[in-house]
């Protein structure tokens, strides 16, 4: 990215928060169904981080982020406590939207998705030429994991893009504590053997 | 969130700082983003219809039940079409105004709704509504205006009809069973479909299944109210219809194996009890009691030969009996050299069984097809005399003449079975502007060439032209037919083990589809060989299509068990079912590897997770056993077909003389898949053609 796009871009989000600070107001003013308000603040980061973890930019991400949360209000009165906790049926909406989602770039010949604007997912570098380099690495890596097959994108974007521990996955996957990191293994093995191709691919082409 | 857990410390080193990187990245939301989100949340719970009055609701469920059948109005008459989704509406649904379709009301009566969703109400459901409990909201506002509603829209109705017609179980189209079965469908404001449930039973619980777990793969445009996506319900039947023809005339194989003349009762070799995975006996069992006859054999051959020097100069006796040169000959000159002494032996009154049967096959494996089966009879009638005379002869050697000649026959029968020519005046009646250009109708016959450029270009008229022109060619197939069950029954009789011989009989059953008699025959075949995989598998296969699935997992499981690597690999293939990306993985991944990568794949495939048997690894194997045996591999083009799409509704076999034959694969929809194949091979090659619509098909359809 030239440094001019990039600096434009840095300029319009000065008031990118950092870690640590309370960025939500408490709604109080407009009522939301039953639990549905704590559920939505217990859970929009993850939901909203998974999404971004798979999806190319910050604004699909909102995107995408807002439709799984409508949705999930349309559907609130159909959602069974004994079936999946309110994180599990929240993330398996994101999944649902995430997978239309790229089926929707599909259908219109987008198949490729580039990773190409990420400065909202590097924070907390000092200089900018570390963070040029931290933000190529992360373009990388997110733009190998696009290349996996679908079950790995799925455990890596709940623990890389939701934070959910191997408990929490294995209790969303219904499967075994062992499982969680049998796959999690797995699939990082093949994210850096799909790096390290793809980075042998991109000095070929030089 | 994102502290390294215990867990992730069991990483390797180089894992670890991937691991790291990953934990690393920092999800910064724009800060007014979840503000914005949760009051445009509220916003919309504020204005969002929750309880409508149940005419309301009536009338939306008709709006959307005439549109998902409406989409089926413009759909062509298929061919050979025993599926369809019923253009069908009660009168008093059409409330709302939607194109105008034939009005046909249903007649059953639907039930009541199940559950708190939000249920479309059946048509005759009037006296439900009485009873209905009044609306938990009734002062939401737009109750009173009808909003205006898009009813959802299937897209691509063909792909439903052909995903449901693939999963048609063929044996109850054969046997006339069809039915109706009414779907309810959750389909959301994406115009994704949720689970089906059966809303009437069409009264064959395989059909109920079949429609429930294909409806959930159908796709739609959502439902839009006032111009927004809506999730809705909606409910339509599908009809399962068995094609008439096909009831009458089940294609393959023209002739019943079992009701030849020359096949007396075959009840002996069947078996009733199950087969107990668990308590098979351990492997290296298996052919153990063959030792004795084969070095009886071996014995025979040696004591043959004028000259015993050259078993020890070409030799292991094995290699020469089994026509296949050891290590490190050059195979046609040693089959030159050791057939010449076979030969001099045979002529100068060493004629023994042993020795007619290593001459016999080196004379098939230089192509002399005629001389060998001459061959294996003469050696077959030379052993019926030493037997009149006292002298023990080698059971095995017996089974193994029958099974050289059944062989010889079987070729001919595989190369002959329903291959026909068409007229070319079966042209003359057809319009096709498309393919004009391949020619006039002319006289005579038409060339395979002209036939599968029709089927590309013109698919709907093929039908037709194979029915009027098609006129099957006499090769004595029968005949053949019937030798090779002689043959093969006569086999195991001398050696009731034999593996070649049980399993192509098992085969020529299964082509037949006559799967009661292949569970049986399979079962002793398990038996008596002590648990031979082929028995396994066919068993296997037996049990899937008589819809007992869970019985044949087990099987499956135990022959994968019992078989080399190399073979086991071949069965569990999925490679034809995996897109690019998949697919690049799976062929990296080593052997051990694989297997859990391909139990995983299964795992996410599988509809219904609450039985215990994954049905469709079940059908996979199932394929791929059907394509090991029958075409020698997994691998190829007749394999890829039928591993990827199942077996075809019927196939026609065509010659235009040049020894050339074109085969037309029917699937019932679309064009036939064509194949080329020379009449002395069993290898099978899509046509051009044929290879550009299968590639294409692999991008339209999810596999399988």
């Amino acid at each position: 990215m030239a440094d001019g796009a990039y600096n434009s871009m840095m300029q319009t989000e000065q008031d990118v928060s950092r870690p640590g600070t309370v960025r939500r107001q408490p709604m109080t003013e407009a009522p939301l169904p039953g639990d549905f308000g704590a559920w939505y603040e217990e859970h929009q980061s993850a939901v909203y981080r998974y999404v971004r973890f798979r999806v190319a930019t910050r604004e699909t991400a909102e995107d995408v982020t807002s439709l799984v949360f409508m949705k999930a209000l349309r559907s609130f009165e159909k959602y069974d406590a004994n079936r999946a906790s309110p994180r599990t049926w929240l993330l398996r909406i994101a999944r649902n939207a995430v997978t239309d989602h790229l089926r929707s770039l599909k259908r219109r010949g987008s198949l490729h998705v580039s990773l190409d604007r990420i400065p909202d997912l590097v924070a907390d570098v000092p200089t900018h030429e570390e963070r040029v380099i931290k933000q190529e690495r992360i373009q990388r890596l997110l733009n190998g994991s696009q290349t996996l097959r679908k079950a790995d994108q799925e455990i890596l974007s709940l623990r890389y893009g939701s934070g959910l521990d191997h408990a929490e996955i294995a209790e969303h996957l219904n499967i075994s504590n062992n499982a969680v990191a049998v796959r999690l293994h797995r699939a990082l093995k093949r994210l850096k053997a799909s790096v390290e191709e793809m980075a042998s691919e991109h000095i070929e082409d030089r | 969130m994102t502290d390294r857990h215990d867990e992730d410390v069991q990483l390797p080193e180089d894992l670890r700082a991937l691991h790291d990187e990953l934990l690393s990245i920092q999800y910064e939301e724009r800060p007014s983003f979840g503000p914005e989100l949760r009051a445009e949340l509220a916003h919309e719970w504020a204005t969002m219809p929750r309880t409508r009055p149940l005419g309301m609701r009536r009338h939306l469920a008709a709006a959307v039940l005439a549109a998902v059948l409406v989409g089926g109005a413009s759909v062509p008459s298929a061919r050979a079409s025993f599926i369809r989704l019923i253009e069908q509406i009660g009168p008093e649904q059409v409330a709302i105004p939607v194109s105008p379709i034939e009005v046909v009301a249903p007649a059953y009566a639907a039930p009541a709704p199940e559950g708190n969703a939000p249920v479309a109400e059946a048509p005759e459901a009037e006296a439900v509504e009485e009873s209905e409990p009044p609306p938990v909201e009734p002062t939401v506002p737009d109750l009173v205006t009808p909003p205006v509603l898009t009813p959802p829209e299937m897209i691509d109705r063909d792909r439903s009809s052909r995903l449901l017609q693939s999963a048609y179980p063929r044996h109850l189209q054969r046997r006339g069973v069809g039915g109706i079965v009414w779907l309810r469908l959750w389909v959301d404001e994406s115009g994704l479909p949720g689970q089906a449930s059966v809303l009437h039973t069409s009264g064959v619980d395989v059909l109920d299944r079949v429609a429930t777990n294909i409806a959930p793969r159908f796709m739609f445009e959502p439902a839009l109210e006032d111009g927004e996506p809506v999730g809705k319900w909606i409910e339509f039947p599908v009809l399962f219809e068995p094609d008439s023809v096909m009831v009458e005339r089940p294609l393959r194989p023209a002739v019943d194996p079992l009701s030849l003349p020359i096949v007396p009762q075959i009840e002996w070799w069947q078996m009733r009890e199950p087969i107990v995975a668990a308590e098979l006996p351990p492997m290296h069992e298996i052919g153990a009691s063959e030792v004795p006859a084969r070095e009886e054999g071996l014995a025979m051959l040696t004591e043959a030969f004028l000259d015993p020097a050259i078993v020890d100069a070409h030799g292991p006796a094995e290699a020469i009996l089994s026509a296949e040169p050891p290590a490190g000959f050059e195979p046609l000159a040693w089959r030159g050299v050791v057939g010449e002494a076979l030969e001099a032996s045979i002529a100068s009154g060493g004629e023994n069984a042993a020795a007619m049967l290593a001459l016999g096959r080196i004379r098939a494996r230089q192509g002399l097809r005629t001389e060998a089966r001459a061959l294996f009879e003469g050696g077959l009638q030379s052993a019926v005399a030493d037997a009149d005379a006292g002298v023990d002869v080698s059971p095995w050697i017996v089974a193994e003449l029958h099974y050289e000649r059944s062989a010889i026959v079987r070729g001919s029968w595989l190369s002959s079975q329903g291959v026909g020519r068409v007229f070319a005046e079966a042209f003359s009646e057809v319009e096709c502007r498309q393919a004009s250009s391949t020619g006039g109708a002319g006289s005579g016959y038409a060339s395979t060439s002209r036939l599968v450029a029709w089927n590309y270009l013109c698919p709907a008229e093929l039908a037709g032209i194979f029915q009027r022109g098609f006129e099957e060619t006499d090769h004595g197939s029968a005949r053949d037919l019937g030798l090779m069950m002689g043959s093969l029954r006569a086999a195991i009789e001398s050696y009731p083990a034999h593996v070649g011989a049980n399993t192509d009989l098992l085969m020529a059953l299964v082509d037949a589809d006559r799967w009661d008699d292949v569970l049986r025959g399979a079962r002793r075949f398990v038996h008596v060989s002590g648990g031979h995989p082929n028995g396994l598998l066919l068993a296997g296969m037996a049990l899937q299509r008589l819809d007992r699935s869970a019985e044949a997992e087990p099987l499956f499981r135990a022959a994968l068990a019992r078989m080399d690597q190399r073979r086991a690999d071949q069965l569990s293939y999925v490679g034809y079912l995996l897109d690019e990306s998949d697919l690049l993985w799976y062929r990296r991944v080593a052997s051990d590897e694989r297997r859990s990568w391909e139990a995983e794949f299964w795992a996410e495939k599988d509809r219904r997770p609450n039985t215990e048997v994954n049905e469709r690894w079940v059908e996979h194997l199932t394929r791929t056993t059907y394509a090991s045996l029958r075409f020698g591999s997994v691998f190829g083009d007749a394999p890829e077909v039928w591993v990827r799409f199942g077996g075809p509704t019927t196939i026609h076999v065509v010659e235009d003389g040049s020894g050339r034959l074109a085969e037309f694969w029917d699937y019932g929809r679309g064009p036939d898949i064509t194949f080329i194949r020379w009449d002395s091979s069993a290898r099978r090659d899509l046509t051009p053609e044929g290879r550009a619509y299968v590639d294409d098909l692999g991008k339209i359809f999810s596999p399988q």
